[in-house]
């Protein structure tokens, strides 16, 4: 596999994995530092990508292991991660009442247990299908299922929560 | 759009069990204009799906990242640079160690003459001091005469 062969495996799935980085490690300095050093493995490991059925799978368990190495190493160290401000480009003619109820669900969407958060990402903000889903994160649809609807319903529940507190 | 619909989808939606099809019928009753008061909530959940699928990595990974020698290797020339450094040092200590033995043993040759070249003038210089012990009667006599 040359460089060129390369980059064409792995770069059109260069923001999905950033985003599930980000996903998962908030900050997104520590999301780019988690695509640039899979992405380096991958290329040292080039040999081998062509021997797995599915490359973009390969590089999502990659990604996947890498964030929750990082998590781990934060929790022992004490850490807190750092928080990055979402950057709202294109709705700025929605009203601030609006960006206040779209920081708010990604604020909640931050407590979610870390299989949780993969799920939501996964299938509600990247649109993929449960036999897709399944096949990245290793679970079998069902359980992704029984996830998703408790991602969503905690997810609905403190949004609602907050909602009647005043914001809407 | 029909209400009734909307309403039972987003229960199966929070069931799991709606399909993409329908969560993109939701999705895109939420992002518009004519969402009903009491499910304005639901325009922020959809509304941060849809952002969130914006975001892009700025992480320019290109052809010449690939080329960059892993840094692994940059340390092992590092290694052998000190190695070397430290090795030439070392030679040029022992080198002049050498030299200094060299000249340690002149020096020595230098002292062990000059010791004896002291040696016979002291000796000599006794030899006239010897001598010079008759003086000390005078003081013994002087001693008796003025007590």
């Amino acid at each position: 596999m040359n460089q060129k062969e390369f980059l064409n495996t792995v770069l059109p799935i260069k923001d999905k994995l950033y985003r599930l980085a980000k996903r998962l490690l908030v900050s997104s300095d520590e999301a780019e530092d988690a695509v640039q050093e899979v992405f380096l493995k991958l290329w040292k490991g080039k040999e081998q990508i062509t021997n797995y059925k599915n490359p973009e799978a390969f590089a999502f368990t990659m990604v996947k292991n890498y964030c929750l190495d990082r998590l781990k190493s934060k929790q022992a160290s004490n850490l807190k991660i750092v928080h990055s401000n979402f950057q709202n480009q294109e709705n700025i003619e929605r009203d601030l009442e609006a960006n206040e109820g779209v920081d708010l669900v990604f604020k909640i969407m931050e407590t979610l247990p870390v299989k949780q958060k993969m799920v939501l990402q996964l299938r509600d903000i990247e649109q993929l299908d449960f036999e897709e889903i399944s096949e990245l994160l290793e679970m079998n649809p069902t359980a992704i299922r029984v996830t998703l609807s408790r991602a969503r319903k905690a997810v609905k529940e403190q949004l609602i929560k907050q909602y009647n507190y005043g914001l809407g | 759009m029909d209400l009734d619909r909307i309403e039972s989808l987003l229960e199966k939606y929070f069931e799991g069990i709606t399909t993409l099809e329908q969560e993109k019928e939701l999705k895109s009753y939420f992002l518009g204009d004519n969402v009903a008061p009491h499910l304005t909530a639901y325009s922020s959940l959809f509304t941060a799906f849809n952002q969130a699928k914006k975001e892009t990595s700025k992480v320019a990974f290109n052809t010449e990242v690939l080329q960059q020698k892993p840094r692994k290797e940059q340390k092992k020339w590092f290694g052998i640079a000190a190695t070397i450094a430290v090795l030439a040092v070392l030679a040029g200590f022992m080198f002049s160690n050498k030299q200094a033995a060299q000249e340690d043993k002149e020096a020595i040759a230098a002292y062990k003459q000059a010791k004896e070249a002291l040696k016979t003038l002291s000796q000599k210089f006794n030899q006239g001091a010897e001598t010079l012990v008759a003086i000390n009667q005078f003081t013994t006599a002087k001693n008796k005469v003025l007590k």
